[in-house]
Order: C-alpha cells, then sequence, then structure tokens
C-alpha cells in the first residue's frame, strides 16, 4: 500500500516530478564536480618514472635491520611485492648507500656507522596510479609496522617548501569550500522535497482527518525522498563520471599541464555523494514532520 | 493518559458546557473600535456557547441552523478536530477534550467521516480509497477485499471499482465517500453538509442510504442547512442558532439577550433550550 501510494504520487505529477529529478541531479552534480577537484588536489600521484617533483613520487625507501640474513630480506622482498602496488624492490649496495648519506647529510652521520651497522636500503618502486592521501598514510604505516622496519622515508622532500605550503593552503580552502557546497546543496534539496510534499497538504489534512497515525502518513513521503535521492545521486555520479572521463580531457577546459591526468570521482566518495543525496532528501522529508505531527487543519 | 479519558455512558456523544472561542482578527477588532467609540471591543469571537448535547445509540440526527451558526465547529469539537475552550465532550465513551493527538487520531478512525467535497484522494482508485480506512485499523487483506467488495454493492459502485476517482461524477464521487465511511462499520457517522454539491434526487437518495443504517444501531449526525431534508426525513433534529456573539459588547450587556444556541427535538417536538 505504501509502496502503490509513493509511486502513484510520483506518477500523478510527472512534470513537477521531473523537475525535482533534475535540480537535485544539477545540485548533487555541481557538488560533485567540485568533489572530484578536491579529491584530486588531495592525491597522491606515484609512478614508475623517474621522480619529478610535481608529478608524482618515484618510489620509497625502505629502511631495514641490518641483522636481517639474506633467506629473511628474500622473503621480506617477496612480501613487499605481494602489494600490487610496487613493482620492484632492489637492495642498494651498502657503498651507495653510505655515499648517499654523506651526499644528504654530510660526514659526521655517515661516520656513524660501518658496513655491519648500516641499515639495509631498500628501493620500492610504485605502479603507476594515483593514491588518496589516506591510502597513501596506510600504505606507509603498513610498510613501518612491519618487523625488521627501521624507518621508511616517502621522499616527499623532493617537492620544496613553498610548493608545499601552496598544496596545503589550496587544499584547506577547497576543503572549505566543498563543506559549504555541501550545506548549500543539503539545503536546496531539502527545499524541493519540502516543496514537493506541500502540493500533496490536502491529501495529508484528509489522511490525518480519518485517522492515519503519523508514521503511516509520514512513510510515503520518506519513500518518495528516498526515490528522489538515489535516483539523483546515481544521475549525478553519471554526469559527472561523463564530465571528468571525456569533456574535461577533450576540452582542456582547466587548462591543466598535459601530464597531469584528472581522475574521476572514487568509488568511495562516488557511493559518499549517493549517500548524501539520500540524506539531503532523507532530511527534506523529515522537514515535513512538523505538518504531519500537527492537528488536522480543516474539515 | 487513555485509562483517565475513558467514560462509562450510554451515550455515542455527550457534550457539556462546551464553549468555543476564537480570538478576532486584528482588522475586525479596529473596525469595532470605529462603530462605537465607547464600547469595549471583544477580543474573542463566540462560536459555541454553553452547549450540551446528547447523542443515543442508533439516533439519526440532523444538526441546522445558518451558515456561521457553528455547525462545522462542534462536529470538529465532537471529532477531536478542535479543542474547546470550556466543557467536555465524550465521543464514543472517551473524552476527546483530554486526549493526545495520537488518540485523538485512534478515536477517528472508529468515526465513519463524510465531507461535503467528499475529500477522496485523487491518486487512488474507488476500491483504493474505500479500502483506505481498513488499512488504518490493520485489518488483513481478505478481510478488508471483503468489505470493499460488500460496501460497493451497498453504494452502487461495484463497476467503478477500479476507476480514478477523477472521472467520477459528483453524486458518485459523494458515494464512494459514504462507502468510505460506512466500510469500517462505525458506530458513528458525521457529515458536515453531505449534499452540498448534490442536486436534489441524488441528494435525498444519499441521506435515504444514510437513514437506513439507523436499524443497525449505528448513529448518524448530519450538519446541514438544507431544511426541504430535514423536513423529508424527519429524525431528531438540533438547531443551532446564532452560535457566536460579542459577550462583552456595550450593546450586548445584558446576558439575557445573548443568542445562546439552542437545541430542540422535532421528534417530541419539545422546545428544550439548550440542553438535550
Amino acid at each position: 500500500m505504501i509502496w502503490k501510494f509513493t509511486i502513484r504520487h510520483i506518477l500523478s505529477r510527472p512534470f513537477s516530478a521531473f523537475l525535482t529529478l533534475a535540480a537535485i541531479t544539477i545540485s548533487l552534480s555541481m557538488l560533485g564536480g567540485f568533489w572530484t577537484v578536491v579529491e584530486n588536489l588531495e592525491r597522491v600521484r606515484v609512478t614508475s618514472a623517474e621522480t619529478v617533483p610535481g608529478e608524482g613520487l618515484a618510489g620509497l625507501t625502505v629502511f631495514v635491520d641490518p641483522k636481517f640474513s639474506s633467506e629473511e630480506l628474500e622473503t621480506f622482498k617477496l612480501e613487499l611485492l605481494e602489494n600490487p602496488r610496487f613493482t620492484a624492490a632492489t637492495v642498494v649496495p651498502s657503498e651507495q648507500a653510505l655515499e648517499s648519506l654523506k651526499t644528504q647529510f654530510g660526514d659526521t652521520l655517515s661516520q656513524v656507522f660501518d658496513e655491519e651497522s648500516l641499515p639495509v636500503t631498500m628501493n620500492l618502486q610504485f605502479a603507476s596510479g594515483s593514491l588518496t592521501r589516506t591510502e597513501f598514510l596506510s600504505l606507509l604505516n603498513d610498510l613501518r609496522s612491519r618487523p625488521g622496519v627501521l624507518d621508511v622515508d616517502e621522499g616527499l622532500g623532493a617537492f620544496s617548501p613553498k610548493e608545499t605550503a601552496v598544496s596545503e593552503r589550496v587544499f584547506s580552502w577547497a576543503t572549505g569550500l566543498l563543506l559549504l557546497v555541501f550545506v548549500v546543496v543539503s539545503l536546496l534539496v531539502s527545499h524541493l522535497i519540502r516543496l514537493a510534499f506541500e502540493a500533496i497538504r490536502g491529501e495529508i489534512e484528509t489522511l490525518k482527518i480519518l485517522g492515519a497515525s503519523r508514521a503511516r502518513i509520514f512513510a510515503p513521503l520518506f519513500l518518495e525522498g528516498m526515490i528522489f535521492g538515489i535516483f539523483g545521486g546515481l544521475l549525478a555520479i553519471g554526469v559527472v563520471s561523463a564530465f571528468f572521463a571525456y569533456l574535461v580531457p577533450n576540452s582542456q577546459l582547466f587548462m591543466l599541464p598535459s601530464q597531469f591526468e584528472m581522475t574521476s570521482l572514487s568509488l568511495t566518495s562516488s557511493l559518499s555523494l549517493a549517500g548524501l543525496g539520500i540524506l539531503a532528501s532523507v532530511s527534506g522529508a523529515l522537514l515535513t514532520w512538523p505538518l504531519i505531527d500537527q492537528p488536522a487543519q480543516e474539515l | 493518559m487513555s485509562g483517565a479519558s475513558k467514560y462509562q455512558t450510554p451515550f455515542v456523544v455527550e457534550m457539556k458546557d462546551v464553549d468555543r472561542d476564537f480570538v478576532r482578527n486584528p482588522q475586525s477588532l479596529l473596525n469595532s473600535k470605529a462603530e462605537s467609540r465607547d464600547a469595549k471591543p471583544d477580543s474573542k469571537l463566540h462560536a459555541l456557547v454553553r452547549v450540551s448535547l446528547r447523542l443515543q445509540p442508533g439516533e439519526f440526527v440532523f444538526l441546522t441552523g445558518p451558515s456561521g451558526a457553528g455547525k462545522s465547529t462542534l462536529i470538529r469539537l465532537i471529532l477531536g478536530l478542535d479543542q474547546p475552550s470550556a466543557g467536555e465532550i465524550i465521543t464514543l465513551g472517551q473524552a476527546v477534550h483530554k486526549m493526545s493527538e495520537s488518540k485523538k487520531r485512534e478515536l477517528r478512525r472508529q468515526v465513519g467521516i463524510i465531507f461535503q467535497d467528499h475529500r477522496l484522494l485523487n491518486t487512488l482508485n474507488v476500491y483504493e480509497n474505500i479500502e483506505l480506512p481498513l488499512h488504518f485499523l490493520g485489518l488483513g487483506e481478505k478481510e478488508r477485499r471483503r468489505r470493499v467488495e460488500e460496501i460497493l454493492e451497498v453504494v452502487q459502485m461495484r463497476g467503478h471499482a477500479g476507476e480514478r476517482v477523477r472521472s467520477l461524477s459528483a453524486g458518485e464521487k459523494q458515494r464512494v465517500g459514504i462507502a468510505r465511511s460506512l466500510v469500517t462499520c462505525p458506530s458513528l457517522i458525521v457529515a458536515d453538509e453531505p449534499t452540498g454539491n448534490l442536486d436534489p434526487v441524488t441528494a435525498r437518495s444519499l441521506i435515504r442510504l444514510l437513514r437506513e443504517l439507523k436499524g443497525q444501531g449505528t448513529t448518524v449526525l448530519i450538519a446541514t442547512h438544507d431544511m426541504s431534508l430535514v423536513r423529508d426525513f424527519g429524525g431528531r433534529v438540533l438547531e443551532l442558532i446564532g452560535g457566536s456573539v460579542p459577550q462583552n459588547a456595550a450593546q450586548n450587556r445584558d446576558s439575557s439577550a445573548y443568542k445562546v444556541p439552542r437545541f430542540w427535538n422535532s421528534e417530541s417536538d419539545s422546545d428544550a433550550g439548550v440542553d438535550l
């Protein structure tokens, strides 16, 4: 009965339903587009090529306990390579590692180590792609927590302090704007749903007079909100994906450098966008609760 | 809460000294000042003043009176759609004036309500509109189908079960409205101007239908200002006269000048005044 009631309501005012759905889709698409840009800013680009500042990170340097036997080291390498993000793990010869220490930190630090106490230096090479910041940090934590690992150098020193500062500032502004857009979209969608419900106010009052419980009146409105939210969210994901998969690369819309590959919204973010659509629509439905809760207005 | 509001009463509806006041709008107060400078305008509009009435099981009652006499207000109070300013209202043994909103909704499920504009849901067909109150009562599908089919026969609308209500005539819509009010087998049916939008022939056939329920022990209260219906169908008549008067207006200081709602019973031919 509730489903039938809901579907009939939507179908009984197709134009209004279409406009509501279109408005929800457009709002969520705008949010999704912005979200994609923020997500791309947040990504840590990794590349199998040599590290070039601003273009990606070639690999990580892992410092391993020098007491590891060669068999243990080989097993450790194989374990690391089980992770598809890595393509190769190479042990740096101790002379070369000492030389590198000297270049980086000067004689004082390099003299602390001899060949016996010098940690085994292993270069881990990334497969090309991109990771979110969270994924990257979790990867580092995983490596650091492995037995025998003394330290992991992520090599972010490749970026200059100025570049890092600008990047962080842009990211924090983008996050703030994202939150603002989120609030605006939620309010907009909620208001649209509320307007759609105002159209059936007369029916709601009749149901109240006939003795329908609050839950029975609210259930179809809630379902209607869910339907608008789900379809609006799915359509928005489609619009955003199409926009970033076809329109941006073909039109150079953001005048991005040719090496900069704009990645479309991740699965997690897409699901979050759909979730937001549902949340906003359901909160719109919840805004009708005071209407349902108050006594019947007329006879 | 519900236990406290239960009353042992032989009456289907009982009202004791019920008042219903409304706050006047500011513009009418200004007009009132302009008309009589010495008089202190009353900020309240007295829609009902000390109204008492009792409806017995199986009674067929007309509630009459001119427009604005307070008929709809009285019906709203009986159904718990409005709150009295003073007095007690007991409908189907429950003190409506003390009940929570959810309890009032529960009460209205046990009352058949017929509206002037039938208030059918356009998104549902005839069958589904009639079935609606049975959903509220939580009846199973089989029982719902049995009752709806039975009532469709009674109102002679069986052939229209699958039709959308938009395509029905005014008379047919009102038949569906009546079927919706009867389908729950209520012990009280309340109708507010049910024939207001109908031609005389259809109006009479509908009132005849409601009149037949008297034999089944159902109390029927019909608010109408169509005195020809009242004359033709008889039954008990409650006349509500001038339900609202400014209580403190200078020209009405003498309480004997108040037009207090008055009820009379045409069957017993008595002029019983306020109480019945």
